[in-house]
């Protein structure tokens, strides 16, 4: 019996001796061709989700910002100071200035 | 088959470069080259001819896309096996996944997917008169530690030598010398458990 069950194990182990491949399923090649113009496909559409793409996108975003902010801030210190004089030139026009109080 | 070893060393540098230049008259090439390699070693590890054969398409879309990290230390098939161990092993992995959830679903009186036992797997490459045998061993393989069942499958399935396997698993000759011991050790007792019932 104890034979027998040593046998039968070691015939087990040893059954996988002179395997053969199995043959690949048909047209196997252009099944995986296909596979890969789908996975480029599918890469193209969702590009905007690649990292280096997305932080280009937010470095222009915030660069466009800057500059804007620095284009209003010059702009506006302009109209502060034209703003003054011309409230001024209106006062002393009518007579309003700190002194008549 | 020594005809297509041949053929690959030749052509392996120029198909490397071709791939990385992206030509896709390239990429059938491969596909055609090392198919047979790359779906019987999915096989192996996955027993299922569908999802073997589904599994093989990625691997080569996955050679395709990340051949640019190839690095020539190694052999251009050593890093195929390699991909199509890992990718077996993820389906693999992502499958028990699954069922743990199916069965949590069930614990909690969730209608979950019904669990279908693994049927027998009858790999057509075997002889007639082990058919049996090897459907017997496929099953018991599936109860061996990772490392163990591809060091097995390779040697035996793909008679590849300790070294080439050793490549694959990251570890040293001596090192698939013990996983082929302990392999066989572990079959043993799985077997033997089978047999007595």
């Amino acid at each position: 019996m104890g034979k027998d069950i040593t046998e039968l194990l070691e015939k087990t182990i040893s059954s996988l001796d002179g395997i053969r491949r199995a043959e690949v399923p048909g047209y196997f090649l252009a099944k995986t061709k296909a596979k890969l113009y789908r996975t480029e496909q599918k890469e193209e559409r969702f590009q905007f989700r690649r990292p280096v793409l997305l932080i280009a996108v937010l470095t222009l975003f915030l660069v466009m910002n800057s500059l804007v902010l620095l284009h209003l801030q010059s702009n506006s210190r302009y109209t502060h100071s034209d703003n003054t004089s011309s409230v001024n030139g209106f006062a002393k026009e009518y007579g309003f200035t700190t002194s008549d109080y | 088959m020594c005809l297509i070893t041949k053929r690959t060393s030749l052509n392996e540098q120029s198909l490397i470069q071709g791939l990385q230049q992206g030509d896709e008259k390239m990429f059938s090439l491969m596909v055609e080259t090392y198919q047979h390699m790359v779906f019987n070693t999915v096989l192996g590890l996955v027993l299922n001819y569908e999802e073997a054969e589904d599994l093989a398409q990625d691997v080569f879309v996955l050679v395709f896309q990340q051949i640019q990290s190839f690095r020539s230390a190694s052999k251009f098939s050593t890093w195929l096996y390699t991909i199509a161990v890992r990718t077996a092993l993820n389906h693999l992995r992502k499958q028990k996944a699954k069922k743990r959830a199916a069965q949590i679903k069930r614990f909690f009186g969730i209608e979950a997917e019904q669990e279908i036992g693994q049927a027998d797997f009858y790999h057509p490459g075997v002889i007639l008169e082990n058919k049996e045998y090897a459907a017997v061993l496929f099953k018991a393989l599936q109860q061996l530690p990772e490392n163990q069942r591809i060091a097995f499958l390779l040697v035996k399935t793909e008679e590849m030598r300790y070294d080439e396997v050793a490549e694959i698993l990251r570890v040293s000759v001596k090192g698939v010398e013990g996983l082929m011991h302990r392999a066989k050790e572990n079959l043993r007792i799985v077997l033997n458990e089978y047999y007595k019932n």
